[in-house]
């Protein structure tokens, strides 16, 4: 692998400073070897780990309790491999590596038969459960529009803290609206934060009254906003349900989340195509390792088939197909020419689901900059928006007052989430 | 805040004046659900409807044509900026200076924000986008020597050891102003807060402090104050009451020629001391630490040799430090060699400061271990490393906290002699299990202190993964990388 494809899997720039160190301390390492197109070691840490690569149906695994995949371990023996191929021996696959690649084997093709046996599916035993789901939901918002009431009667000042909004999200989970719990959770999360939180829990608790009451009236939606509104309230179309058009090109990653659940790891993926951005959300579940099999290295490119999920705007996808392996962007991608067209694209956004809280574009011609104690986006034309959050002077810093193509995700404000600078594209905070 | 918004902030029990009751509708039984839809319409079309704003172009950097450091190096950065390693920080700017490179723009905000002790290791590896930036933020002022005047603020508002601080950086900046502003209210406070604020004095004195100095000692309520003053005054030689001091020990000691007699060769004593008078028991100031476990005379008579410069006596006498320390004898006049302890620390006398701690070391109390911790601090750094060559050419057994008070004030990188002898010891062992008590606590100071040059390749005590030898491994390895970054 090239170095730049290595250090584009580090999950982290403190994994990477790590895993660096660790392919030089070669007094650290022991039991090197490879088979094929399996390599791997083990590295002294507290106690010995044993890292494992398969390069030809890329996975990897490690016996550290990293929750950062790949963990340093891992991108250790990647570098040796690159630096020293000789640290390398080839020889015979230890016994636990091989039961690991039977194992991944053996998991592969279960999931290919399951898909094949597949036997027809009881309709009716399926809109019984979806009509009592519905039921449930129907009840939990009616409580919810109570609390609602209640709270606009005592006023939002009454609030002392966020545990209100999660007692409140905890009835919607038992109510089976999961997305309705996690907004609660948000809102929740923003309440005695700043000067102006209580603009910003009033207008995020409006924008969710609006939900309910469109939830209330589905049957008068287009198709494309009723999936919008079904999916916001927390039912979940099945990949293998999908029937929207697929969509081949060679998507840009331009950013990435990894988040810990309880049952599992949560990863979400930006990826980048002809001006359209798709989100591909990722479950790992904690009894399978956590661990994703698909590598999807942020600032690479990879010929992929995505499919999107329905809805008046696109943007959750599922990956359908892949044609080839990541490799690191040569050049910035293609993005908006300015700022008023971001805001149109959040204006028109908003026409078809009024519901998004937020929009992510690349746009062009960019300057974060501070101007009068202000953190600001400059676009070519001199126009600027607010920037938020914290890192904005590192953008500011690498940017140094000069226009570069950004990733931006505007909600009230905007934030930055990456960027190609110094001759590559850079992550920001996670999505 | 909207008109609705406002209205949700106070809540409809709270409701506004009827009239808007009636043009909101607000008393209508559906009034509360009906207030939250349209405060997400409101939203909604805020936020569809939000324009962008003009604005004057942004400050743009100067272009620095320098190369990046590569990844590797850079990780030194945020190593030094954890573990606070200014050292590393000064390291790493000297390669960088040496090979016409500079750190990524990405990493400035992070030198930025390092903590007040960083920032001299900080500053050289600014360049100018580091400053460029440095002066669009006011937190960053320091980095372009920008006035530093929140101390003026800080000493009026600020209170206890925030105060004390500002102090101590105001008479640093502007010591009149800060005088002024402390002898303002200094009567109005506490003693506990007088004596602080007094002390905080102490690292920026000059004979300009005289005057009040002398008056807070003779008029103060508080003794402890007083004695603050005093043992203050004492450092400015021109003050009265070290002139005091001073004319008081002279008429105390004096010094005889040695008999040639078998004791004095075996002793090698060429001279004598004596004492000559008593301390008189009324002067303040001299009251014997406890610890000394001397009685009153001799407790006065070390108390009042430890506020005098001990430079004094190699002067009146003639005689040299280490000569004057073998002419005293212990067992009877012990208060003096505690009294030139006391002094040289005080006075950072480092020509009296190796011969007395040889002279603690061949004494093994838990008084002369306790004055010989503190004596490393002022001495000389060659009397420093051949106490250590010393140390680590012994092979018997030894405090374990001796090599390391030895190291610990030693400038680094130390000289390739000591670097060798240190590594001749470590070297051969395998395991943190074969390394003798009196190297354990070195292993994070050799990190620091072997020449860039002897670094060794390979790891040391390879068979061990404990904390401190990975500790002391990965700061090895960052200046080997330095070092090996500076050669190209």
């Amino acid at each position: 692998m090239e170095l730049s494809e290595i250090r584009a899997l580090a999950p982290s720039p403190v994994a990477w400073d790590r895993a660096q160190q660790m392919a030089a301390d070669t007094y650290r390492q022991s039991g090197m070897g490879q088979s094929g197109a399996l390599i791997w070691g083990q590295f002294q840490g507290s106690t010995p780990y044993l890292a494992q690569v398969d390069q030809e149906r890329w996975g990897f695994k490690c016996t550290c309790p990293s929750r950062q995949q790949p963990c340093k371990h891992v991108l250790a023996l990647l570098l040796v491999q690159h630096h020293a191929p000789d640290s390398l021996p080839e020889q015979p696959v230890p016994e636990p590596i091989q039961q690991w690649v039977e194992r991944r084997r053996a998991s592969a093709k279960a999931q290919q038969t399951r898909a094949q046996a597949q036997g027809p599916v009881d309709t009716e035993a399926q809109q019984r459960r979806r009509d009592k789901r519905e039921a449930n939901v129907d009840q939990g918002l009616e409580q919810l529009q109570r609390w609602m009431e209640d709270l606009a009667q005592a006023g939002l000042g009454s609030l002392r803290s966020g545990e209100a909004f999660e007692q409140q999200a905890r009835r919607m989970v038992d109510a089976q609206a999961g997305g309705i719990a996690s907004r609660l959770r948000s809102i929740g999360d923003d309440v005695g934060i700043g000067t102006h939180w209580p603009q910003r829990v009033a207008q995020q608790l409006g924008v969710l009254a609006l939900l309910v009451e469109a939830w209330r009236n589905q049957d008068a939606l287009s198709p494309e906003l009723r999936a919008s509104v079904r999916e916001k309230v927390g039912f979940r179309v099945r990949q293998a349900d999908l029937n929207t058009p697929v969509e081949r090109a060679r998507w840009q990653i331009l950013g990435q989340s990894l988040r810990e659940e309880d049952r599992g790891n949560l990863r979400q993926s930006w990826l980048y195509a002809d001006g359209e951005l798709r989100m591909l959300m990722e479950f790992a579940p904690s009894v399978m390792g956590g661990r994703f099999q698909t590598q999807l290295p942020v600032g690479h490119v990879l010929d992929c088939t995505l499919q999107p999920y329905p809805g008046a705007v696109a943007e959750r996808a599922a990956l359908v197909e892949e044609h080839g392996v990541p490799v690191p962007m040569t050049a910035p991608p293609q993005g908006l020419p300015d700022l008023d067209a971001l805001l149109e694209l959040r204006a028109r956004t908003l026409s078809r689901d009024p519901f998004a809280r937020r929009v992510l574009a690349v746009v062009e011609g960019l300057t974060p900059a501070v101007v009068a104690g202000q953190a600001l986006l400059i676009d070519r034309h001199g126009q600027s928006l607010p920037l938020i959050d914290l890192p904005w002077w590192e953008w500011v810093a690498l940017c140094g007052g000069r226009p570069h193509t950004l990733l931006v995700q505007l909600g009230a404000d905007a934030i930055l989430r990456g960027g190609w600078v110094e001759g590559r594209w850079r992550a920001g905070r996670t999505l | 805040m909207t008109h609705l918004e406002q209205i949700l902030l106070l809540g409809l029990d709270q409701a506004p004046s009827p009239a808007s009751e009636d043009t909101l509708g607000l008393s209508a039984p559906n009034a509360p659900w009906s207030l939250w839809l349209r405060v997400g319409a409101e939203a909604t079309e805020q936020l569809a409807g939000k324009v962008s704003a003009p604005v004057e172009g942004a400050p743009q950097a100067p272009v620095d044509p320098r190369p990046v450091i590569p990844g590797s190096l850079a990780a030194v950065i945020p190593l030094a900026i954890q573990r606070k390693l200014p050292w590393l920080l000064a390291e790493l700017a000297e390669a960088l200076d040496k090979r016409g490179a500079r750190v990524s723009a990405g990493s400035l905000p992070t030198l930025l924000n390092a903590s007040e002790a960083l920032r001299e290791g900080v500053r050289p590896l600014l360049g100018p986008v580091g400053e460029w930036l440095a002066v669009q933020n006011p937190r960053w002022g320091w980095a372009v020597g920008a006035a530093d005047d929140g101390w003026v603020r800080e000493l009026e508002e600020e209170s206890g050891a925030a105060r004390a601080q500002a102090l101590e950086r105001g008479r640093r900046l502007d010591r009149e102003l800060a005088t002024e502003m402390l002898l303002q209210t200094l009567a109005q406070e506490s003693a506990a807060e007088r004596e602080r604020l007094v002390t905080a004095c102490a690292g920026s004195l000059s004979s300009l402090d005289t005057g009040w100095l002398e008056e807070l000692a003779s008029t103060d309520r508080s003794k402890k104050v007083r004695a603050q003053c005093r043992s203050m005054l004492v450092l400015l030689p021109q003050s009265p009451t070290a002139q005091g001091y001073r004319e008081l020990a002279e008429t105390c000691l004096s010094l005889e020629k040695q008999e040639r007699s078998l004791g004095a060769r075996l002793m090698r004593r060429t001279e004598a001391l004596r004492l000559s008078a008593e301390v008189p028991p009324e002067q303040e100031g001299l009251e014997p630490e406890k610890h000394w476990g001397l009685g009153p005379q001799q407790g006065r008579l070390a108390a009042l040799l430890a506020m005098v410069n001990p430079r004094i006596w190699p002067e009146l006498w003639g005689v040299e430090p280490g000569r004057l320390v073998l002419a005293v004898d212990p067992s009877d006049d012990i208060a003096v060699l505690i009294g030139w302890t006391e002094a040289a620390i005080r006075f950072g006398a480092s020509e009296w400061a190796g011969p007395l701690h040889r002279l603690w070391s061949e004494r093994p109390s838990r008084l002369g271990q306790a004055l010989q911790a503190r004596l490393p601090a002022v001495m000389s750094a060659e009397d420093l490393e051949s106490r250590c060559l010393e140390l680590l050419q012994s092979h018997g057994r030894r405090d374990p906290g001796d090599l390391d008070a030895l190291l610990r004030p030693l400038p680094t990188p130390w000289s390739p002699r000591l670097g060798a002898a240190w590594l001749a010891r470590v070297r051969p062992l395998h395991s943190i299990h074969q390394l003798p008590q009196l190297l354990h606590p070195t292993l994070e100071l050799a990190a620091r202190g072997i020449p860039a040059a002897q670094l060794p390749a390979q790891p040391l005590l390879p068979g061990t993964s404990a904390a401190v030898v990975l500790r002391m491994a990965t700061l090895m390895e960052a200046r080997r990388r330095i070092h090996a970054f500076s050669l190209g």
